[in-house]
């Protein structure tokens, strides 16, 4: 099931960032996500990809500006109602990522567990298993699964509690050719079955794979970002 | 509050296979007890002696235990009659009430249901001593020279004493670097879980409070172990005079009870301050990835 255009999911306006010792980072950025998109974002050195990750994720406060989130400006709510909405809403996966060194299934079952998603909790397990392709693997350690295995349950752990925004950063790239393809496989099902929207950032495309008929064409999902002139990186 | 519950739970159902934990834990148990052994052998919480020099009374010859039948007039009578005896220097009167209050401890062949008096020799303890053992009013008569000389307090040599604390110093200090060891480790190993709960917006307060309580338990429980040790030795000094003479306040519940909560009180802290010196190790691996190095 795809979910037609619909709701603004991530709407980024006119947002400035400075530094502690306030030099511009980020001026008049924008860019915009609707309900059910699968997008890239991408063309970015690794500092200002990671700072608008950092954005999207709450970690960092901007300057100025707004971060309209699954509806709600996060620039405006306090911390205790970021860290709920970003429990409910918001899957992260960060490029360096740690798994725990426990089996597959344990895994998604602590996640489970220190949400206290008690109901239907197995329910959601094996629907993540199944989704992802790792209920072969479920009783591997994390240490045991293949690179692309290890990034699939790092994206499992991320949409457990089913959440309306998946992000990912720099995943693709670290996997060889049908690594990254079995990743794309992965997130196009997720894409597809849960309508998750989902912002994947990678440095560049072209070191991504292309080609696949039934995959989307990069270049064609790549996020628009709109910058102001007066910024360092402008 | 429930990630919280979740959170101390997981970590102690570690305590399985945490050697280290269990280090401390018995490492403390056995510093708890090193101090608290001290403290027993401390003078001021050791009951009097009935007379001896550091004693409830001093400069005094011969302890008589009066006739337990007696009233206090016949008592009374009997005091200011052994005070107009020429032999007699000095004479008190202690009751039986006293005593027990006090828990003094008597010469062996005296009874501490029984008022006593102590008297102070004008010449011969010794010819005083068979006067009062022809007297009707008197059951037992004790001299205080021999109880000195017999069963005088055993103490601890000075030395012993620093190298019990030193050594107490140093099991305490060995705990707190042990616990700290063993929070640094669970956070290493639980890079994986630290980063799924971040990223799940678990609060990181509550999980850094879940590994300093955590930190705590091991040696609650090594505190815990180490009242129940001299609680089980007061128990077996009780019935062995010579260790219940020597080490009285082995057998004085109170004082027990002292030490008990002060074990579970320092017990925790020092888990507790383990716990806080690991801490920057866990906030460290909780801001990985920093994103807000990126903005300094």
């Amino acid at each position: 099931m795809v979910i037609s255009m619909a709701e603004r999911m991530v709407q980024v306006s006119e947002l400035d960032l400075f530094t502690t010792e306030d030099e511009p980072i980020l001026k008049k950025l924008s860019f915009s996500l609707d309900e059910g998109e699968l997008k890239l974002l991408t063309k970015l050195d690794k500092k200002r990809r990671k700072l608008i990750l950092g954005l999207l994720i709450g970690e960092i406060d901007p300057t100025a500006g707004q971060i309209l989130l699954v509806g709600r400006n996060v620039v405006r709510i306090g911390p205790e109602k970021k860290r709920l909405m970003l429990q409910e809403d918001v899957g992260f996966v960060p490029e360096d990522f740690s798994l725990p060194n426990r089996k597959v299934f344990d895994c998604l079952a602590f996640k489970a567990k220190a949400l206290d998603l008690s109901y239907e909790t197995e329910v959601k397990i094996n629907e993540t298993l199944e989704q992802l392709s790792l209920r072969t693997q479920v009783d591997y350690r994390t240490e045991d699964l293949t690179p692309t295995g290890r990034v699939k349950l790092a994206i499992g752990l991320a949409v457990l509690n089913r959440p309306k925004l998946l992000i990912c950063d720099h995943l693709l790239t670290g996997l060889e050719e049908d690594g990254r393809k079995k990743l794309l496989y992965a997130l196009k099902d997720l894409h597809q079955r849960r309508g998750l929207t989902i912002l994947l950032a990678e440095e560049g495309i072209g070191r991504i794979s292309e080609g696949e008929d039934d995959l989307p064409r990069l270049k064609d999902i790549e996020l628009e970002i709109k910058e102001g002139t007066d910024g360092r990186y402008s | 509050m429930k990630a919280f519950f979740f959170i101390l739970k997981e970590l102690l159902g570690q305590l399985r296979v945490k050697k280290a934990a269990f280090s401390s834990l018995a490492l403390l148990a056995a510093f708890v007890f090193l101090i608290s052994f001290y403290l027993l052998f401390l003078a001021r919480s050791q009951p009097a002696n009935l007379a001896t020099k550091e004693s409830f009374q001093k400069d005094v010859d011969i302890a008589l235990q009066i006739n337990p039948t007696f009233s206090d007039e016949e008592i009374n009578q009997v005091y200011l009659e052994y005070r107009r005896w020429e032999e007699v220097e000095n004479i008190n009167l202690i009751l039986a009430e006293e005593i027990e209050k006090r828990n003094l401890r008597l010469p062996g062949e005296l009874n501490a249901q029984s008022d006593i008096f102590l008297v102070k020799a004008k010449g011969s303890a010794q010819d005083l001593m068979k006067r009062f053992q022809a007297e009707g009013a008197v059951t037992k008569v004790a001299s205080l020279d021999k109880v000195i000389q017999e069963s005088g307090v055993f103490r601890l040599p000075g030395w012993i004493k620093s190298i019990s604390l030193i050594s107490a110093a140093l099991f305490a200090l060995a705990t707190v670097y042990l616990i700290q060891i063993t929070v640094k480790n669970i956070a290493e190993n639980w890079q994986g879980e630290l980063q799924v709960l971040r990223f799940s917006g678990v609060n990181g307060v509550l999980v850094k409070v879940a590994l300093v309580t955590y930190s705590g338990v091991p040696t609650t429980i090594g505190a815990a172990l180490a009242a129940l040790v001299l609680f089980l030795v007061s128990g077996w000094a009780t019935g062995l005079e010579e260790i219940s003479t020597s080490m009285p306040a082995l057998i004085n519940r109170s004082f027990l009870l002292m030490l008990t909560v002060w074990s579970l009180v320092l017990g925790p802290l020092l888990g507790l301050l383990g716990g806080i010196l690991g801490m920057d190790r866990i906030d460290e691996i909780w801001e990985t990835p920093s994103y807000k190095d990126l903005i300094e």
